[in-house]
């Protein structure tokens, strides 16, 4: 395997992810390889930059908006809920629902005369 | 109290141990939020909505289960979801890791100390990479619980995190070399 195919699975073994077979591979291969080794020492340095990372605090009085927010929010949705279907809403579904039933009748004039597909069928039969 | 047993009592009707939750939570939410879109603002308002999610989902959180995996889902969700409105997420090509090495101005980046100069390289890389090194470092979680947590397969885990370091490594080499 050349160090163009190992360089990928070189994260993978620095973190301990590479499979027995992979790792098995690459040891061997930084035997004698010096550059995949720099890589490795590389990496190695990347990792404890990365993991070397300050972590940050909630602004003060994060819990404080936090509560309000969700008590605002409570409040829309209760009041949300008190009011009801708006009349608006309950109208225009109505008007489509109407729309749609109407246009769902009127395409049946499409559709063969029954008494065309009574005839079809009997022919049909005597065959 | 345990988190299960304060979520227990919020579930039960008392109102007042969701700030309890918060205020438990509020360090390691705002942080992995950060880490994802490195910027003060965004972090806090996203934080606020990973909150806001808990208090009306909570019902259908099993109890039995630890805590911390459960909230570390909705902020990876919210995050991704918050990702996706910016248009933020799109697919990325290999090429982008050879892509400039500059890609962070070194003039911001004078009297700066290690620390703050790695905030900025990570800032500057593309959200996939960026998520895939917090969830790995910051969270130190495996490939599979990766992969998992974000929906994809093992291999592109792999794969993202070899972009990703490689890119960091290129630009924080960049940098150091400029300054």
């Amino acid at each position: 395997m050349n160090c163009k195919d190992i360089k990928e699975a070189l994260h993978a073994f620095c973190d301990g992810e590479a499979s027995s077979l992979e790792k098995k591979i690459i040891e061997e291969h930084l035997l004698y390889c010096a550059s995949c080794k720099e890589e490795v020492a590389k990496i190695k340095a990347s990792l404890s930059l990365l993991k070397a990372q300050e972590p940050y605090s909630a602004p003060q009085g994060f819990t404080k908006e936090t509560m309000l927010l969700i008590k605002e929010k409570q409040e829309y949705r209760e009041a949300r809920d008190e009011e009801g279907i708006p009349v608006d809403f309950v109208l225009s579904s109505m008007f489509f629902f109407a729309r749609g039933l109407w246009r769902g009748v009127s395409f049946l004039k499409y559709l063969p005369h029954p008494a065309y597909s009574f005839r079809r069928r009997r022919l049909y039969l005597s065959w | 109290m345990t988190d299960n047993e304060l979520i227990e009592g919020f579930l039960w009707g008392d109102e007042e141990l969701f700030e309890k939750i918060i205020d438990n939570h509020k360090d390691y939410v705002y942080n992995l939020c950060y880490s994802f879109v490195k910027n003060r603002e965004d972090a806090r308002d996203i934080s606020q909505q990973v909150f806001v999610k808990i208090y009306t989902g909570l019902r259908d959180f099993d109890t039995a289960r630890p805590f911390r995996p459960w909230l570390r889902r909705v902020v990876v969700n919210t995050c991704i979801d918050f990702f996706r409105e910016r248009g933020d997420l799109e697919d990325l090509s290999l090429d982008d890791v050879h892509e400039a090495v500059g890609a962070v101005n070194p003039s911001v980046l004078k009297g700066l100390v290690a620390k703050d100069v790695v905030d900025k390289v990570l800032a500057s890389m593309p959200v996939q990479y960026r998520m895939a090194l917090s969830l790995r470092h910051l969270e130190e979680m495996s490939y599979s619980e990766i992969a998992e947590s974000l929906d994809i397969p093992i291999g592109t885990v792999k794969t993202l995190i070899y972009r990703a370091r490689e890119m960091f490594i290129k630009r924080y080499e960049g940098i150091t070399e400029e300054l």
